[in-house]
């Protein structure tokens, strides 16, 4: 197979460029299994310390955990319902402005993050009372939404529109259609892009770090509060925790669809 | 079973006319090819059939029941597609049974109905596969018995051999011809192939821009086109121009540049003498090396020859402005060689020039 | 008729929800903060070099994170679109896991490498290479290392799927015309690659312009940026006015790149005659 070969140079670029991609992921994971709070490589013995000192409750790092998992999951679900509708009525009909209507509904993708953060920071601050749990999960409905329907509609993009009149002609109402035909055929992409989504969701900061409040702080602000008094590698521990389950699900999405859709 | 009646139906894209006033009845358990070339309008008025679509003008009625303001769901009109529009997500089986299903029909005649019609397509044994399993042909038949599994009043067959090879197509077109005929559905099958049309249905429908332009039984089309346009379609290949300077008894004199062509066959249009008008003859018509006949002999010259397995395909100049072209068996003469030519009256059509 | 029944219904919540929650409020507050202090902290914002200064570091990151990211992203990109090495999918693995950590982990790990006693230091030290630690962390030099790091998979996404949609023929034709590998980048890739390069630097210089988490944990309280000056103003000094002055330049200043980074893709586009790809 020589002259499929790629040439040497792009593939010694790629291979540096992946060790560089990885190097801090493995640097957190071996350093958050050190026993001593400084890291040193090689690393002088072996330890879980950090990782039991993540269910201590002086670090938070659990009830922000569930913080991170409720805005995320319940943003994520209200979105899919959103988004999909979104996406099929850009996808299925043909009309004058669709562009301008597909440009307005990921219009939030265009905004820096700390700008809209600010300016629900002082609605919210305007009207007052309202939870910071449902202020964040209002902002992270908001920033995921373009996420969700620019993937529906690529997902949409692929799929046979034909199946619908087949589906008709065969005596399917429209409803018995889209569960039956439409539905089944694009829910993997569906769920590969909310689960996109749902980790978006949980890593955000910015919004996290305006609209949370003293009794409501999501995980990664945990994360950075504890390091702006302590560096030691209870870090190290809850990373690795979060770094497995962003492994967990791109391989779950490479099952589900493939990782062709990144490429699009 | 039944009518199938088209009134005036008319459909519009912004500025284009996809399908103008369009009349066309079609009888109960009879079979229709809408022939023409991609663009003519005979998918949208499939489309609009099905009820997919939405006629701008006209009515759609079966059995005398107006159909337009029906959704496509409850038409009970079968639909075979292009493409087979197989569910990617279902075996074999589930896909043909799909409508029963969604019918809530009972589950025991769903089994038999659907086992009758898996054997009558001849699909025993594939009834565990998926789409992405099966051949063409195979795909083909499932998407047959999908349409025919709910007994539909009417069947529409949207090209329905353009993605087979040649040798499975005539496999598949005797076999589309049997179903129809054994079943007697009403059946609209489109398509641009006119060997197709002429081979399947019991009349052709031949459409331009629009419009339905000739209809017929397919040898009256095939032997008889009303115009040009349709003569090339229907393979008269030598297609040239003249005046005509005589008509008498059903026989035409007709003046090709300094050539003098008699041609006696039944036109579709009134002719009268000076008329510019247009000339078709097909290759297999030409007769050539000499022969008997006072009239209608010309001398050309062999331009070239291709042998094309069953015939050859020989090109003749000289004779008229264009080449004229011959298709003949066991011919052996070559390029350079002089010929004579004779273009039998009663094979000749011809047509006004528009 | 029922079509646009349907539509109405599929599209409204979403419309709805983006109109109230998002389009509103922007609105609202950039004539709230005009109301209020008129355009006083636009004007301090744009007059006083402090602030100009920031601005500058801004956007002298990002386009120095762009570039960077150009020349690393583009031979990677080109290797995954044409490798038929098995390994592709892991590579695939690889280069898009990190980009479904957190920012926070992300930063979290460059500052354990680049830290005063970091690996890194750790590492020189030990070798021999330097007697004192090097000074990277809270610089810019760490913010860069930061974005990179954090933008390397949009960018060799974006330019991956172009390249699998030229034709590989192409470039044999090339090489069989006479071209040397390099002739054949510049006359074939290069140029038909082009809209996958300005949609990807367009994506990255967005994103590394408005990044905070970022900046904010590898260059430290005393390397500002557009965002984390925006947390600044509204946590730290209170200034709420200047913080919506900020907030709104900045968004300003990404829209201006768009709209001339879209000029660009649209001549360009025309140019290869809106060749499709991916």
């Amino acid at each position: 197979m020589h002259e499929d070969r790629v040439s040497l140079f792009p593939k010694i670029v790629t291979i540096l460029v992946l060790i560089f991609l990885v190097a801090p992921l493995v640097v957190i994971i071996l350093a958050s299994f050190s026993p001593t709070v400084l890291v040193v490589f090689p690393p002088k013995g072996f330890s879980l310390k950090w990782y039991a000192n993540i269910f201590t409750s002086s670090t938070n790092f659990l009830s922000g955990l569930g913080n991170s998992l409720k805005v995320a999951i319940v943003a994520t679900l209200i979105d899919i319902v959103l988004g999909v509708a979104a996406a099929l009525s850009v996808t299925r009909y043909t009309f004058k402005g669709k562009h301008l209507l597909i440009a307005f509904f990921t219009s939030p993708m265009y905004v820096p993050s700390i700008a809209f953060a600010f300016v629900l920071l002082r609605v919210f601050s305007m009207i007052g009372g309202v939870p910071a749990y449902l202020r964040i999960l209002l902002g992270h409905s908001i920033i995921i939404i373009p996420y969700i329907i620019r993937n529906t509609i690529a997902v949409l993009a692929g799929y046979n529109w034909l199946l619908e009149d087949a589906a008709a002609s065969l005596s399917a109402n429209p409803l018995q259609t889209f569960t039956k035909v439409t539905l089944p055929l694009i829910k993997p992409g569906i769920m590969a892009g909310a689960l996109l989504s749902f980790l978006y969701s949980f890593d955000e900061a910015v919004l996290g770090s305006l609209l949370s409040s003293p009794r409501f702080i999501t995980l990664p602000i945990r994360i950075m509060n504890y390091m702006e008094f302590s560096f030691d590698p209870t870090l190290a521990a809850i990373s690795t925790l979060l770094i497995v389950m962003s492994l967990t699900s791109i391989v779950l999405m490479e099952r589900l669809i493939g990782l062709d859709m990144f490429l699009k | 079973m039944a009518i199938l009646q088209l009134d005036n139906l008319t459909k519009r894209f912004g500025n284009f006319t996809a399908v103008e006033h369009v009349s066309l009845t079609v009888a109960d358990g009879e079979m229709v090819a809408l022939l023409g070339e991609s663009g003519c309008g005979k998918t949208t008025t499939l489309r609009m059939i099905a009820g997919f679509s939405e006629a701008d003008e006209g009515v759609i009625t079966i059995d005398g029941k107006v159909m337009n303001s029906i959704p496509a769901y409850k038409r009970n009109v079968g639909i075979f597609f292009q493409n087979y529009a197989l569910f990617p997500h279902l075996t074999a089986y589930d896909n043909i049974a799909f409508g029963l299903k969604v019918q809530k029909r009972d589950r025991h005649e769903i089994r038999e109905k659907v086992g009758k019609i898996i054997h009558m397509v001849k699909l025993d044994g594939l009834e565990k596969r998926y789409p992405r399993e099966l051949s063409g042909g195979q795909q083909q038949r499932v998407a047959l018995a999908r349409a025919l599994v709910m007994e539909p009043s009417v069947m529409l067959l949207d090209e329905p051999l353009s993605n087979l090879d040649a040798k499975l197509r005539i496999e598949m077109q005797e076999e589309i011809k049997r179903i129809q005929r054994v079943l007697g559905i009403t059946t609209i099958i489109v398509t641009h192939d006119q060997e197709e049309a002429i081979s399947l249905a019991h009349r052709v429908v031949v459409m331009d821009k629009g419009k339905i332009v000739q209809v017929g039984p397919p040898e009256e089309v095939f032997e008889n086109p009303c115009n040009a346009f349709i003569a090339d379609f229907m393979g008269f290949v030598n297609i040239f121009e003249g005046t005509v300077e005589s008509v008498a008894d059903g026989v035409m004199c007709i003046r090709c540049m300094d050539k003098l062509i008699e041609a006696e066959a039944a036109s579709c249009d009134e002719i009268v003498v000076g008329e510019a008008v247009k000339l078709a003859i097909r290759p297999e018509k030409l007769q050539l090396s000499d022969n008997k006949n006072s009239h209608n002999v010309f001398t050309g010259t062999i331009e070239s020859t291709t042998y094309k397995g069953n015939i050859t395909r020989v090109e003749i100049s000289g004779i008229i402005t264009e080449p004229l072209f011959a298709h003949k068996s066991d011919f052996y003469q070559k390029p350079g060689d002089t010929i004579g030519v004779y273009l039998p009256p009663d094979k000749i059509r011809v047509f006004k020039t528009k | 008729m029922s079509k646009k029944r349907n539509f109405f219904f599929l599209s409204f919540p979403t419309t709805f929800a983006l109109l109230v929650l998002f389009v509103a409020p922007m609105v609202y507050i950039l004539i709230n903060t005009l109301e209020q202090d008129g355009i006083a902290n636009f004007v301090k914002f744009l007059t006083d070099s402090f602030y100009l200064n920031i601005l500058k570091t801004t956007v002298i990151i990002s386009l120095k994170t762009t570039g960077i990211l150009l020349l690393l992203g583009y031979p990677t990109a080109y290797f995954l679109a044409r490798t038929t090495s098995k390994l592709k999918n892991t590579m695939m693995i690889i280069i898009l896991f990190p980009f479904l950590v957190s920012a926070v982990v992300r930063s979290y790990g460059w500052m354990v490498i680049l830290g005063n006693k970091g690996l890194l230091n750790q590492f020189l030290l030990a070798v021999g290479l330097i007697e004192n630690p090097l000074k990277i962390m809270y610089t810019s030099h760490a913010v860069i290392v930061g974005l990179v790091h954090l933008l390397l998979p949009y960018m060799i996404l974006s330019i991956t799927g172009v390249i699998q949609g030229i034709d590989k023929n192409l470039e044999y034709a090339a090489s069989s015309l006479g071209c040397n590998p390099l002739k054949t980048f510049f006359k074939v890739l290069l140029p038909l690659s082009t809209p996958g390069i300005i949609s990807g630097c367009t994506l990255v210089f967005t994103l590394s312009m408005t990044a905070y988490v970022t900046p904010r944990l590898l260059g430290g309280a005393n390397f500002r940026m557009m965002s984390t000056m925006v947390f600044q103003e509204v946590n730290v000094n209170f200034n709420w006015g200047l913080a919506s002055a900020i907030s709104y330049i900045l968004m300003f200043v990404i829209l201006l790149f768009l709209v001339v980074f879209n000029l660009a893709t649209a001549s360009i586009n025309q140019r290869v005659g809106g060749q499709k790809h991916a």
